[in-house]
């Protein structure tokens, strides 16, 4: 084979700008989630420490360490430790699924919210709970699945990209009309209790933990190798082809495994919106690096959902919010701020 | 025959889904050419780059590369030899101009290699070469449509490939961008390499040129050198457009003139 003659002047072994600019990707990944997962703690230790039972620092150590009182630990470890966990596990699923989606389809909005995921849960949930009368299924499987099956449906008709996300965009509007019907067709007990399923809860969470954490240690860090092969295609189908990467088994395997991580997500709280779409969104612009940033997604998106949670807890004195209300408005009004001030940004 | 040639096409058949835009095309394309294809909108160059790409795959005939079936190429091997520039190619927001570049090493590189410093030397002499190592540092968005095309070129070059296929590279760059890009073309085409590119300017393909391929309806109407292709009877055949051809007072290679158009009948004197 010939291989084609050495161009311009060749330089001594300095280091050149393409390994400078991977160390400093590197350097900007490796700081920007050494300082998130750092917040992260903190505000884990915060979440512990408050309540409905104000606990002491001092009291903590105590407890974690095995000892303490009783009624402590039962309120530490039974309540809100599993939580914080779920928070934690559900928030990286849906953080690590965004990234995937956003560089699969090539489209910043890309999104498992937009794909048909959300709505689909939600009729799972409405399935589970109205129609199976919530006894054989819990209705964290009902959403997982539902969510799952209507993701796949889109990924059937729509295969990737744009139409991916068009073909979403109607099955959502179809599938939210039958889940209106689901509810005008429930006794008003059970259409509240569906109600919190569709908003995305962490209350009472915590029993599938170890599950859930299970599945995000398998899922994550092949997010993270399949994440290798997109950062290519996010230069266009064509180009990426030519340089020899596999584009549609590469788009295949991320969607599928953006779908795998949202489920997971799902399952933990049902169907929590605009984690999965900020927090790739604010990894991109804390690192200034344009690549599917699973890993640093997933630590964000964690660290989200565990402050909305918390928020969500204390917004309202006396009541508990669904933390989906506060990612729904937190996200959307972020979502609306990036919106306008990227298009501002181009039509000047 | 000493060298085989770098491109072989054999009655290769080519289309989208069930519309076949390119039919029974034979062609060969000289190792070290500087090859342009022309032909009217539609006519099935693009079509044909991206088959020689291995972008689309051919429904019959074969091609071959360097005096090799494209099918018994891997694709890593593949896009070490044969690099392409897409048409109309956008970048992701936030991304730089060597973040760009560096991409284009993917094929020198496997799954679980550091990167070495043949990749380093590679993009710093793409970066160099294009002249584009000065905002190497910037994001793409920012810089101007002459500026970013010379970085996808420069990506280009990072892939280090004997064969460079060009869609239609001067596309939306004012005429000295243009120019730009087609003399650093030509500097790539003098250091050895073969260069194939789609341009829609006639006056732009007979100049930069070794050789022509003309394309029309899907087949090839004509190959050979600009000054024994480019005559006003192609140009009124192929294009439908009467003109004169005179040569360049500059570089003597032919320079395409249309003749005036008469006034439609219906356009009166005001």
């Amino acid at each position: 084979m010939t291989t084609a003659p050495p161009l311009g002047p060749t330089l001594g072994p300095t280091l050149g700008p393409g390994r400078r600019t991977l160390r400093r990707h590197t350097r900007r990944a490796v700081l920007t989630c050494l300082v998130v997962l750092m917040l992260s703690a903190g505000l884990a230790v915060g979440a512990l420490a408050s309540g409905r039972y104000a606990t002491p620092l001092a009291d903590l150590w105590p407890v974690l360490t095995g000892g303490g009182d009783p009624g402590l630990r039962f309120v530490l470890l039974e309540l809100r430790l599993p939580r914080i966990g779920t928070a934690l596990t559900v928030g990286a699923a849906l953080g690590g699924a965004g990234a995937l989606f956003q560089s699969a389809s090539r489209n910043p909005l890309g999104s498992p919210d937009i794909v048909g995921f959300t709505v689909g849960a939600a009729t799972g949930a409405l399935v589970v709970l109205l129609v199976l009368d919530g006894t054989s299924l819990t209705p964290a499987v009902g959403t997982a699945l539902g969510g799952a099956a209507v993701a796949a449906t889109a990924l059937l008709l729509g295969g990737t990209g744009q139409r991916l996300i068009l073909v979403g965009i109607g099955l959502s509007a179809l599938l939210t009309s039958v889940n209106a019907y689901l509810l005008t067709r429930a006794e008003v007990t059970d259409a509240q209790n569906a109600a919190v399923w569709l908003v995305g809860s962490l209350n009472g969470s915590g029993a599938h933990l170890p599950l859930l954490l299970g599945a995000l240690t398998v899922l994550l860090p092949l997010a993270v190798v399949v994440a290798r092969g997109l950062r290519l295609i996010e230069t266009g189908d064509e180009k990426a082809l030519s340089l020899g990467v596999p584009v549609r088994r590469q788009r295949l395997t991320a969607t599928a495994l953006a779908v795998a991580l949202t489920a997971v997500g799902v399952a933990g709280a049902g169907p929590v919106g605009f984690v999965a779409l900020a927090a790739p969104h604010l990894a991109r612009r804390v690192t200034r690096v344009a690549a599917p940033l699973v890993t640093t997604s997933a630590v964000l998106g964690a660290a989200l959902l565990l402050a909305a949670d918390q928020l969500a807890q204390r917004l309202i004195p006396g009541q508990q919010l669904p933390v989906g209300a506060v990612t729904g408005v937190l996200g959307g009004g972020y979502l609306a701020l990036v919106l306008a001030w990227t298009w501002r940004g181009r039509s000047r | 025959m000493s060298t085989p040639p770098a491109i072989e096409l054999d009655s290769v058949t080519v289309g989208y889904d069930r519309r076949t835009v390119c039919r029974d095309v034979s062609l060969r394309i000289a190792d070290g050419s500087f090859t342009v294809f022309i032909g009217p909108n539609g006519c099935g160059k693009s079509t044909l780059l991206r088959t020689i790409a291995r972008v689309l795959r051919p429904s019959e005939g074969r091609i071959a590369v360097l005096g090799r079936d494209t099918r018994a190429y891997s694709r890593r091997q593949y896009a070490r030899t044969v690099g392409l520039l897409p048409q109309g190619i956008e970048a992701p927001a936030g991304m730089t101009v060597t973040d760009l570049v560096l991409r284009g090493r993917h094929p020198h590189r496997s799954a679980l290699s550091r990167w070495t410093s043949q990749d380093d030397q590679a993009v710093t002499d793409a970066l160099t070469v294009t002249g584009t190592a000065e905002f190497g540092d910037r994001v793409l968005a920012e810089l101007s449509g002459g500026q970013r095309q010379r970085a996808w070129l420069a990506m280009l070059l990072a892939q280090d490939t004997p064969v460079l296929l060009l869609d239609e590279p001067t596309t939306y760059l004012d005429i000295a961008h243009q120019y730009e890009v087609l003399d650093l073309l030509a500097e790539l085409h003098a250091s050895g390499r073969t260069v194939v590119a789609v341009l829609h300017d006639l006056n732009q393909a007979a100049r930069f040129a070794t050789d022509l391929v003309v394309l029309r309806d899907g087949r090839i109407t004509e190959t050979g050198h600009p000054s024994t292709v480019l005559t006003p009877d192609l140009v009124a055949d192929v294009f439908g457009l009467r003109c004169r051809i005179v040569p360049d007072p500059v570089t003597g290679t032919p320079a395409v003139f249309p003749e005036p158009t008469r006034p439609h009948p219906s356009l009166g004197p005001r």
